[in-house]
């Protein structure tokens, strides 16, 4: 399977997945919560089928036959599904969208170092070459996306004042975005939605 | 009583970094990063608790002494490591009971950091932590959310008096779960455990 170019538009899942629920008589009144912003989310068998498939990259669910588009609509309105054309037309959508860890990070790894690593201390998951691995740091340490791709073209100018331009942050958000299925089918990170915590 | 607990998320470990050709590791601390030489970094390791450790003891500094040893890390250089942790807010004195818990959970907060697995038609009361697919950790009903949730609030205090409010709305019975303080013990029990498995990693209050 090869890795989403910066021209494929892409699906992607948005929450943290929080599993079943099964009642004490052995019912499963919920295949599947997630939790997205300050709210969670109870999803049914088909809806949990397609946001499941949707970690797997290059996966399209919802583009064959059956009831899978409207279930990617009804997902996808409820936040739970993010598309993403790359371009000036993911920025709103890189806006509303945070990237969270799973596990840690465990630093240089891969042929001559020059990969991160990220996982559990026994056990790493995702290698990310050079650039990818800091472009996936920044994500993480940013508020949004759309930050994190201004922050990524800010920290690799020469020049410590250079004020990013929107054209450089769309291009970098364009590198950026095809990132994302990798370290999620790894399960090293997740996206949420930016929200404002209860209380 | 109390123990101390490490806070922050590991970003990575490096050698020969470039800043000083030492080797070092980067912590995310809130909304900053903040860097440690190897010695303090294999200290700060070390305050994450320890996977068979018992909720009913803290983590304290002579375990975290113990577990450096294992790292060659002198037992003379823990007290001047943790002191220094402690000024920077990479390593929170965590009490146990009372006045010192509720100061802790009031400065800080936790972050999950594994997928929630739910629960088995087999052990409908127990609820997994895990990576990948694979469980890593079990717990109760209510450490299972508060664990999901808490960051929803800026801190451990609002969370546990949130979280215990909802149990008690939705007519739980169990005290440990609509008891805001019996619901906070129970989670810096389980802390130690938690934090050592990297299910979760403490931050600092209001990291959004």
């Amino acid at each position: 399977m090869s890795a989403p170019r910066p021209t494929d538009r892409l699906l992607l899942p948005v929450g943290h997945r929080l599993g079943p629920v099964y009642d004490v008589d052995g019912s499963r009144p919920v295949a599947l919560r997630v939790r997205i912003g300050s709210r969670e989310e109870e999803l049914s068998d088909a809806e949990a089928s397609v946001w499941l498939a949707a970690h797997v990259p290059g996966n399209r669910p919802g583009s064959g036959p059956g009831r899978g588009a409207e279930v990617v609509a009804a997902l996808r309105a409820r936040g739970l599904l993010a598309e993403l054309v790359p371009g000036d037309a993911a920025v709103a959508v890189a806006r509303g969208l945070r990237a969270r860890p799973l596990g840690i990070g465990l630093g240089e790894g891969g042929p001559g170092g020059t990969s991160e690593v990220f996982g559990l201390p026994d056990r790493p998951l995702l290698v990310l070459p050079g650039q990818a691995g800091q472009r996936w740091q920044t994500c993480l340490l940013a508020p949004d996306l759309w930050a994190a791709a201004v922050g990524s073209v800010a920290l690799r100018a020469a020049d410590d004042d250079h004020q990013p331009t929107r054209a450089e942050a769309v291009a970098e958000l364009d590198l950026l975005l095809p990132l994302l299925p990798e370290v999620l089918a790894a399960g090293c990170g997740y996206l949420d939605a930016v929200d404002r915590p209860a209380g | 009583m109390s123990g101390l607990l490490a806070v922050g998320w590991q970003s990575g470990v490096y050698r020969d970094d470039p800043v000083d050709g030492e080797n070092s590791a980067y912590v995310v601390l809130g909304e900053r990063m903040e860097r440690l030489p190897e010695e303090l970094y294999l200290v700060w390791r070390a305050a994450h608790g320890a996977p068979d450790h018992p909720a009913t003891r803290p983590w304290t500094a002579a375990d975290v002494t113990a577990l450096a040893a294992r790292s060659q890390v002198p037992a003379a250089a823990v007290g001047p490591a943790l002191a220094e942790l402690g000024r920077r807010g990479l390593v929170a004195e965590v009490g146990t009971e009372g006045a010192g818990r509720a100061a802790f959970a009031r400065r800080h907060t936790l972050v999950p950091l594994a997928e929630g697995l739910g629960n088995t038609p087999e052990q409908p009361t127990v609820f997994s932590y895990g990576f990948a697919g694979r469980p890593l950790v079990q717990l109760p009903r209510m450490l299972y959310e508060t664990v999901a949730l808490a960051h929803r609030w800026p801190d451990l205090s609002a969370a546990c008096t949130g979280l215990a409010g909802f149990a008690a709305a939705a007519g739980l019975a169990q005290r440990d779960a609509t008891d805001a303080d019996r619901l906070l013990a129970s989670l810096v029990g389980a802390l130690p455990v938690l934090c050592s498995l990297h299910v979760v990693h403490l931050a600092p209050a209001a990291t959004r």
